[in-house]
């Protein structure tokens, strides 16, 4: 029996805990700081939204509000990275190319040579060919233009399993 | 039903957004926005643009302010500005800001200073219209919302 246990944001902190079953029960806290922000959905999927324009990131946070999958929001690729070296694991990854401290393409270089295998999906409003190389030869699996529509968001969603929407 | 002054209210609106999307200043992003705005979430579409708006402004200062001094004029930094600038006005549907922030950033990778400068004041113009007619759409959504109650759906085809 899987239960989540979800907090409002409190400051810069989001505390999730997680029971699996009744002779084995298993905490995780998931600690977020500079910049991090989590809504939890209730399969456990989640996606990493890396942007740095907080309206893009409101659009997307109310894109997938009606999808059960949970969203965390790095403001740039190096929040990104640090989230994974915390240990967090995530279904989905979009990584936005131009961000201050460290851009797409870096953080999606750094992710790979971290060992992290999810898929990650660039996002940017070039669609240039050479952009859409660079990132792909960083080690994206897929390059999108931004602004993503509800449509494409769902194409995306369902390609990488992750396609659940609510009842 | 709508009363008179709501309905009335409503072809204003229509006919504001005709012409946004007819002059090329709002493209199908900002109807994509409107889509978002439901019950749950009604003032998401006021949210967003108050957001753009604030940091739009700040985004426009530091620009007129790079681009104070032709010597030390720093072209990496304006591209960065711009890029953001380009980033939310395609999330809002704003097509012509962000066509005149890529001539603009084309200009300021020329190391063009004449040019930047005049593109920032081109840039300057659109935003300024852009707010000026969003401002209007949305006191007119409150007037309706007040004379009818319920939230606008746009009827643009």
């Amino acid at each position: 029996m899987h239960i989540l246990l979800h907090q409002p944001p409190v400051s810069f902190y989001i505390w999730s805990f997680f029971v699996l079953n009744s002779t084995i029960a298993r905490i995780c806290f998931s600690l977020h700081c500079d910049g991090g922000r989590a809504s939890m959905g209730s399969t456990g999927r989640r996606v990493l939204l890396v942007e740095d324009i907080e309206i893009n990131r409101m659009v997307m946070r109310r894109l997938l509000s009606d999808s059960n999958v949970g969203l965390e929001e790095a403001e740039n690729g190096k929040i990104a990275v640090d989230f994974i070296k915390q240990g967090r694991t995530y279904d989905l990854i979009f990584m936005d190319r131009d961000m201050p401290v460290m851009n797409g393409h870096e953080a999606t270089k750094q992710l790979r040579s971290l060992g992290v295998t999810t898929p990650i999906i660039a996002l940017s409003s070039d669609c240039l060919p050479s952009d859409r190389d660079r990132f792909i030869h960083a080690g994206a699996n897929a390059f999108q233009a931004k602004p993503l529509s509800k449509i494409e968001l769902v194409r995306i969603l369902t390609e990488y399993g992750l396609n659940i929407t609510r009842a | 039903m709508l009363g008179l002054g709501a309905a009335r209210l409503e072809a204003d609106m229509n006919r504001l957004m005709a012409l946004l999307f007819h002059q090329g200043v709002l493209d199908e992003q900002f109807m994509q926005l409107q889509q978002l705005q439901d019950e749950s979430s009604p003032n998401f579409v006021s949210e967003v643009i108050s957001i753009y708006f604030r940091e739009s402004e700040k985004l426009l200062k530091n620009l007129r302010s790079l681009l104070a001094d032709r010597e030390c004029t720093d072209y990496t930094k304006i591209g960065i500005h711009l890029n953001q600038l380009m980033g939310s006005s395609s999330s809002i549907g704003a097509k012509r800001v962000r066509t005149v922030c890529l001539a603009f950033r084309a200009a300021s990778e020329h190391s063009n200073w004449s040019g930047c400068l005049r593109l920032l004041e081109v840039l300057e113009h659109e935003y300024c219209y852009l707010k000026t007619k969003l401002h209007e759409l949305f006191q007119m959504e409150q007037h309706r919302v007040m004379a009818a109650g319920a939230r606008y759906h746009p009827a643009l085809s």
